[in-house]
């Protein structure tokens, strides 16, 4: 049973969802060093993209029979912070993320930690959605 | 950001894709009850370590997929999916 089937279920009537998903935006990467930022530019997430499509496609398929209906959402970016560009890759590889960044980004955010110090910082388009649990006719997506 | 779009205040929650629980801590203390879950083992033992003391009586967390999640909990005010879909 997919998690939404399964959330519908656990949810009380009209109780309420949300939805945390990042936005199918790439990244950025930024240096912050004494109240000074670097824009270094964006990662290349475009395969992670396509996934993250689906699974909002998946949750309107779920508004779309009436098993849930939008309320309200918003926008934010959530700051991921590293000392360094190893300790970047490292989370990234343990937490099964694809890292695909210019070779040009990662030295300069190696030559710019090495001369100065500071931290990395990832920027990620995320959406927040509020969606109310509904008894719709999704007999269907519910077995 | 969570609370300008929800009112956690009394409510039951259920979190799916828990962590480490840092979302958790963001809403915990106003939530009557949290059900936590993650498939990450590593990430709940941390979770469960991390966890401030005056959560801790309201707050489980468990390694478990969502299908693992027994119907005798449902009735939830509040689910969270968090990075899950």
């Amino acid at each position: 049973m997919h998690a939404l089937n399964r959330i519908h279920k656990s949810l009380k009537p009209d109780g309420l969802l949300l939805d945390l998903q990042p936005q199918p935006k790439n990244s950025r990467v930024e240096i912050w060093q004494d109240g000074r930022i670097h824009r270094l530019g964006e990662i290349d997430q475009r395969e992670d993209h396509l996934e993250i499509e689906a699974a909002m496609e998946h949750l309107l398929s779920f508004e779309q029979v009436g098993l849930f209906a939008a309320e309200r959402q918003a926008f934010f970016e959530l700051l991921e912070h590293h000392p360094s560009v190893e300790s970047w890759q490292e989370k990234w590889a343990e937490e099964g993320y694809r890292l695909i960044a210019e070779p040009e980004l990662l030295d300069s955010a190696h030559q710019l930690l090495r001369a100065a110090g500071g931290e990395l910082v990832i920027r990620e388009p995320v959406r927040a959605a509020l969606l109310r649990r509904l008894d719709g006719d999704g007999s269907n997506y519910l077995t | 950001m969570i609370h300008d779009l929800v009112d956690f205040s009394g409510m039951r929650v259920l979190e799916v894709g828990c962590g480490d629980g840092r979302l958790t801590w963001r809403y915990g203390s106003e939530a009557s009850e949290v059900v936590a879950l993650d498939v990450n083992r590593k990430k709940i033992k941390a979770a469960v370590e991390a966890c401030p003391m005056e959560l801790r009586a309201k707050v489980t967390f468990q390694a478990m997929d969502i299908n693992s999640l027994g119907t005798g909990e449902d009735g939830f005010d509040i689910a969270i999916l968090s990075y899950s879909l």
